[in-house]
């Protein structure tokens, strides 16, 4: 009987700790990149930054909300935003970066409807914007579902 | 007598699920995009119109409180969260610098605000509404211009 109940116990600690595991962020839903020399982007808006995360939608798509954060120079007249599934760049909340042309960190929260292009499966969020000259020297990006 | 041991575990792993389960959940209610200027000039503090919802369970937890706006401002303004129709609170970071016109021409500049608001700020079992309020912290001629901006509530666990 001992012996059952340690089992039973382990089942349900196991049981627990993939709940658990399945609500911690998994690895395509960040990115993070600090560069040594940075990325730079010349040109008007839009153009991709080249940076993306991907989220696993349900069945039935809920919102996404998707946090941009990034340390540049040379930020005057820029703007940023969101390519949702390949689509064309648009602007999900805030996107303004700026009007000075030293160092300078920003964070940009977006949220994303279903009605917005979100689909059941695999979505793709990339980042993108433009204006005038841009030089990134960090960044990270972050996509969670709303539930 | 072991079927029964087993059904019990089995009750608490589940129990346990949906514990975790409205923690990690945040409703649309808990979020709001805005896609226009609006305009607001006056001294702090009014409300800018904008609010979020979000229901605590009966052990009241922490909430994060996240504004990302673009906006003009023609002197120093200040935004912040009234908490259950309370006073508009001073939670964190609250400053938004002057910039451009104030009239929607010409660039705007960015800002992103995190307010932590901890069960004592006045959050209650249940519906909990966050107001975005604010105003200008020195000139009452001083025009704050928003633009697209998002707004969203969260559980701190």
């Amino acid at each position: 009987m001992t012996t059952f109940r340690l089992r039973s116990l382990c089942a349900a600690a196991l049981l627990i700790a993939g709940v658990a595991s399945a609500f911690a962020v998994p690895p395509n839903q960040l990115s993070r990149e600090i560069l040594s020399f940075p990325v730079s982007f010349d040109g008007p808006c839009c153009m991709s930054f080249n940076q993306s995360v991907t989220v696993d939608e349900p069945s039935k798509a809920v919102p996404v909300v998707v946090t941009w954060n990034a340390l540049y120079t040379f930020g005057s007249g820029n703007i940023s935003g969101l390519i949702v599934n390949g689509g064309p760049c648009r602007f999900y909340g805030s996107g303004s970066m700026g009007g000075e042309i030293i160092f300078r960190t920003r964070s940009f929260q977006w949220i994303v409807y279903p009605a917005d292009g979100l689909q059941a499966g695999t979505n793709t969020f990339t980042v993108c914007g433009g204006g005038t000259a841009l030089d990134i020297y960090a960044r990270t990006l972050m996509v969670r579902l709303s539930k | 007598m072991a079927r029964k041991m087993m059904l019990l575990f089995l009750a608490i792993a589940c129990l346990m699920l949906a514990v975790e389960t409205p923690a990690f959940a945040v409703p649309p209610t808990e979020l709001l995009r805005v896609e226009q200027n609006t305009p607001f000039q006056s001294m702090c503090c009014i409300s800018y119109r904008e609010k979020v919802t979000l229901t605590e369970p009966s052990v009241i937890a922490p909430v994060i409180v996240t504004w990302s706006t673009d906006y003009q401002a023609t002197s120093m303004y200040v935004a912040s969260v009234s908490v259950n129709g309370g006073p508009c609170l001073k939670q964190g970071s609250v400053l938004l610098n002057p910039f451009g016109a104030g009239n929607g021409s010409g660039p705007f500049d960015s800002h992103m605000f995190q307010w932590v608001i901890q069960p004592s700020d006045g959050l209650v079992t249940g519906k909990n509404t966050f107001l975005l309020c604010g105003g200008s912290f020195t000139d009452p001629n001083g025009v704050l211009m928003l633009g697209f901006n998002t707004l969203s509530a969260r559980l701190s666990k």
